[in-house]
């Protein structure tokens, strides 16, 4: 994020955050000490696997929050551009995703279902080729 | 770490008042312990976000997390969930071919080059198991090609995408795979099952749309709005109106072209004739000249006969009547200057006087 503003590390000059709130900088500062001594995350391979069970429980007692913090988290770690926390975070909501049913997904998420009904038709036609007969 | 650490100190700076920059630093413990204290404050704090307010590059991430599965059947959520799962499954599709190719490639670079060698490398079943999804995915991209080009539909079958990742990560990871019917059996089921439900369920809603529909619309993105499309065919008419304009206008100026080379062509002709005529009016100029000098030295002529004439007859004055008759060719000589005609019948009758004057015997006729 510094280098996209032109910053040096060893600046002192204050670096602004609009997108970024006092409570969410403070979750982020306190997840950020905890994992100071990690290693370099490695870079995305989209060939491989990607798992969503190895969340430690450290994090997920972190992340044990409502799903609007939840939310600004995923914003700030993308803005300050800490994949860390990103991933963490986008895998807390994807297992918050997995084994739902799309009503039930909606309910959660408080999701409107906004297709007409010939529209809702077609996709579940087009869904409906693994269907056991 | 550290050095992000040393950023939110940085950061920190910012959200300090003045009082509190006054008194003595706050150390990074310090603020977490008042950051953990205000914690359930944060947790209480409910923010209004919703997962569909999420940035686009957000939302691919949390699918990111998903099985290809699972995104095909999330489409049915909600009209967003429905475009970034169409998204990601096309996407898929060419990232397993990508994948196929780039493992395929690693395997031929450890094959020797002869073919009969081939048949009989610890290799040769990772080769046999990638030939064949690469025929599976032949078929697949033959069945849903160009529905997904045109934008009416995207690659249904996640499943297959699934199906796929996993047999190409055990052929690459693993140096023993199991034998080639073994492995794709799943995967020749689930495509085949695919393909033909694909064909006979789906497409035939399909094809009056693709047939009606212009190429251009598949180079739409999905996220586009109807009005936007309405938009883009309105220009695509007044296209083809100004196309049609065009043709009608060049065949008016390619009309006007051949009526200005024939215009062209007179007028050179015209120049032609002109200048055929003046060359005439010059040559008859020249004529008109000579006759008129040889007129000059033929009247000078018969001035000297005349003058000559009158001393001769001033000498035998007593014969009269033909000193009257020079007398009148005097006058009649003094005037003579004016047409060409009027010279040459003049010349003529003055001829035929003096030879009257003149004791010539006339000739006798036979």
């Amino acid at each position: 994020m510094l280098e996209d503003l032109g910053m040096d590390e060893d600046d002192e000059e204050v670096v602004p955050l609009p997108n970024v709130n006092s409570p969410i900088l403070k979750k982020v500062i306190q997840w950020a000490t905890f994992h100071k001594d990690d290693p370099p995350p490695p870079e995305d391979d989209e060939n491989k696997e990607k798992r969503t069970d190895d969340i430690s429980s450290w994090d997920a007692d972190f992340l044990k929050v409502d799903q609007g913090t939840l939310f600004e988290l995923i914003l700030a770690a993308n803005y300050l551009d800490i994949k860390g926390l990103l991933d963490v975070t986008c895998k807390t909501v994807a297992n918050m995703i997995k084994g739902k049913t799309p009503e039930e997904i909606r309910k959660t998420f408080n999701i409107k279902n906004d297709f007409t009904a010939s529209e809702e038709e077609q996709v579940r036609k087009e869904n409906e080729w693994c269907e056991d007969k | 770490m550290i050095v992000g650490l040393r950023r939110l100190r940085a950061r920190i700076k910012t959200f300090r008042t003045e009082p509190e920059r006054k008194e003595s630093k706050m150390s990074l413990r310090e603020i977490m312990d008042s950051s953990s204290s205000s914690g359930s404050e944060a947790n209480n704090r409910q923010s209004n976000l919703c997962l569909l307010e999420l940035p686009d590059i957000v939302q691919r991430r949390i699918f990111s997390f998903l099985s290809y599965d699972e995104i095909a059947r999330l489409r049915i959520v909600c009209k967003d969930f429905d475009i970034m799962g169409k998204t990601v499954l096309n996407k898929g599709l060419v990232a397993v071919e990508k994948f196929r190719n780039m493992c395929l490639k690693e395997v031929k670079i450890q094959l020797p080059r002869r073919e009969s060698e081939r048949r009989v490398h610890p290799l040769a079943r990772h080769v046999d198991v990638l030939m064949a999804i690469e025929t599976r995915i032949s078929m697949l991209s033959m069945t849903y090609g160009k529905y997904i080009d045109s934008g009416l539909c995207c690659f249904i079958p996640g499943k297959v995408l699934d199906e796929m990742f996993r047999v190409l990560r055990i052929v690459r990871e693993s140096k023993t795979p199991p034998r080639p019917h073994e492995i794709l059996q799943e995967l020749r089921d689930i495509s085949s099952m695919a393909m033909e439900h694909f064909d006979e369920k789906v497409c035939s809603s399909l094809k009056p749309k693709f047939t009606s529909t212009p190429k251009a619309k598949s180079l739409l993105t999905l996220k586009m709005s109807n009005d936007e499309v309405d938009a883009v065919q309105a220009v695509q008419t007044n296209l083809q109106k100004v196309k049609g304009n065009c043709t009608e206008l060049r065949k008016q100026v390619k009309s006007l072209r051949s009526k200005v080379l024939k215009l062209g062509g007179k007028i050179d002709d015209n120049k032609s004739k002109l200048q055929d005529q003046s060359a005439k009016i010059s040559e008859q100029g020249a004529q008109i000249q000579d006759l008129r000098r040889v007129v000059d030295e033929l009247s000078q002529k018969v001035l000297d006969i005349s003058r000559s004439h009158d001393t001769s007859m001033n000498k035998s004055s007593s014969k009269g009547g033909s000193s009257n008759k020079i007398s009148s060719v005097k006058a009649f000589f003094s005037g003579s200057h004016t047409s060409q005609s009027g010279v040459v019948t003049r010349s003529k009758r003055a001829r035929a006087q003096d030879t009257e004057s003149d004791p010539v015997p006339p000739k006798k006729m036979c």
